[in-house]
């Protein structure tokens, strides 16, 4: 998919007009949603893509036991919410044209679902963090990872 | 009947038996004993005369004091100041003067516990020690007297002592607590899940931890809306989740440096998240993802078919168990997550980063390997070696 930022702008706008009149935009035009999920979906993965050292660092001092499993866990929801709030916050500007300039990184599909399997790996292992299960699946994830920073 | 006795005349009681004699007391006797003896023996005379006549008397044991008594019926006694008088406070002086029988309940026998006020201290260390400790004295041969009466003198002081004994905050320091707040909703990490009635012993032991959150509780939800599955929000399950997830649900959180959120576990906690999990159906944007292709970490080992109840305003999404009914999970999608969810009918699944099982490398394995990214970014790159991709069973 090629981005255009101009579209992007133009449904985020249609979006807005939906929600203003209190209906949901999925159920109401669901052609127009898919494509602005697409583009809402393209600046999220840039802003993975900026923050991926972070993830990397994390997953890196679990792995080495610097940090035990609950901290690491609390780290990753910690990093999912704050990219979260940088997504939503980038999309209100880019909406209120703000952005002047805007191209999201092509590498930055590389990690798609990449947080979110992360995501739902520490909300299933709460509280279960000792279970050697939990450190083989961050491993895995870890060298998966690893090898697409690698690929680039 | 008049005889002698230590040199004075005495009565001899013959109906109370030979052992006490009553000694009438004239002016004469109350002048000798005035000149013969001083203050302190006086009283050292009476507690022994007490002692005697307690012991070698034929008292018998009574029942506990206050604790047998009929009741009797209540007799409120009627005022009898008038409206004009003046009202005088009797504990407006602040510096108040004790006598030594005021201080004597001072001395608190709280069970196994004594305390023993400063006033008291002062008392002892300044002056009149002697008299002090008589009275002392007649405090332990009453309650001597009550362990050979049978009364628990403990029970009537540890009344009187907890009410009067210092307190303790629960709530702070590592003091011991004497409070119980059964009405206090229960905090902390722990999950303490109580084994349902109807549940047999070993079975409940058996159970997975997993298994044991979604016990039945009374606290338990049933989400029925026509046309959809019938789901159970579990109370166990909800409190579970509540310390991660209880932010979303517009739960008071603390915000940690890393920003993540962390919702105190509690019981009252849980039962508003579970109040929100059944609001949202009636929510304006609601979506029921609950058709048969419906899974939530499909594709892995811990996929199963799934129920999702989505907010479009918010985000928010609660999965539950399509075949067991039981609510699972909430949490805030990502627009990558909810695309997933609308275009698959599936999230949290294989995604392809964890396909692959790595051979049993211990983490200090992970070399760094000198590279550009490595000295300059920071990335550890991988050898595909250590990855192996024959086997892509998921080991999620």
């Amino acid at each position: 998919m090629i981005y255009n930022k101009q579209k992007h702008i133009q449904l985020l706008k249609r979006s807005q007009d939906f929600k203003n009149q209190g209906k949901s935009f999925y159920k109401e035009s669901t052609e127009e949603y898919l494509e602005l999920s697409h583009y809402d979906i393209a600046v999220e993965h840039h802003i993975l893509w900026q923050q991926r050292y972070k993830v990397y660092e994390l997953m890196q001092d679990f792995l080495n036991r610097k940090i035990h499993g609950e901290e690491f866990s609390s780290g990753v929801f910690g990093f999912r919410r704050n990219f979260m709030n940088a997504s939503e916050q980038f999309l209100v500007q880019l909406g209120a044209g703000e952005v002047k300039y805007f191209q999201p990184d092509s590498r930055s599909k590389n990690l798609s679902g990449f947080l979110s399997g992360l995501f739902c790996e520490c909300d299933h292992f709460m509280e279960d963090y000792q279970n050697p299960q939990f450190y083989t699946c961050i491993q895995n994830r870890f060298l998966n990872f690893q090898k697409t920073l690698n690929e680039e | 009947m008049i005889e002698k006795n230590w040199g004075y005349k005495a009565l001899k009681d013959t109906n109370c038996g030979m052992k006490i004699k009553l000694v009438p007391i004239t002016e004469s006797t109350v002048l000798l004993i005035r000149s013969k003896v001083n203050h302190k023996t006086k009283r050292v005379i009476l507690v022994i005369s007490f002692i005697n006549i307690v012991l070698f008397s034929n008292l018998e044991s009574f029942g506990a004091i206050g604790l047998s008594m009929p009741p009797t019926p209540l007799v409120r006694v009627q005022p009898s100041y008038h409206k004009n008088d003046p009202i005088v406070y009797k504990r407006l002086d602040k510096i108040y003067f004790m006598s030594n029988r005021e201080i004597i309940p001072l001395i608190y026998l709280n069970a196994k516990n004594v305390y023993i006020t400063e006033k008291v201290l002062k008392k002892l260390r300044t002056g009149n020690l002697s008299g002090n400790l008589v009275l002392v004295t007649v405090g332990i041969v009453v309650y001597i007297i009550c362990q050979l009466s049978s009364v628990d003198a403990f029970a009537i002081f540890d009344q009187i002592g907890k009410r009067n004994a210092p307190t303790f905050d629960s709530r702070f320091g590592l003091n011991p607590t004497y409070r119980k707040t059964p009405s206090r909703p229960r905090t902390g990490s722990a999950l303490e899940i109580t084994r349902p009635t109807a549940m047999p012993h070993p079975e409940f032991v058996g159970l997975t931890k997993e298994h044991k959150r979604q016990v039945h509780h009374h606290h338990d939800r049933i989400i029925h809306v026509e046309g959809h599955p019938q789901l159970r929000i579990g109370f166990w399950q909800c409190r579970f989740k509540v310390l991660k997830h209880g932010a979303i649900h517009g739960l008071p959180y603390n915000r940690k440096e890393n920003g993540s959120t962390r919702t105190e576990k509690s019981d009252d906690n849980a039962l508003v998240m579970i109040q929100s999990i059944e609001d949202m159906p009636h929510r304006p944007n609601a979506v029921w993802f609950d058709q048969d292709d419906v899974t939530y970490q499909g594709g892995t080992d811990r996929g199963f078919p799934a129920v999702y109840i989505f907010d479009e305003d918010t985000k928010i999404a609660a999965v539950f168990n399509k075949q067991t009914e039981n609510f699972v999970t909430t949490c805030q999608l990502t627009r990558d997550q909810e695309t997933e969810l609308k275009a698959t009918h599936n999230f949290g699944g294989e995604d392809g980063w964890v396909s692959g099982k790595v051979n049993n490398l211990p983490p200090k394995d992970i070399t760094p390997i000198n590279s550009f990214e490595n000295d300059i970014m920071g990335i550890t790159p991988v050898n595909d070696s250590q990855i192996d991709n024959s086997n892509n069973s998921n080991s999620k």
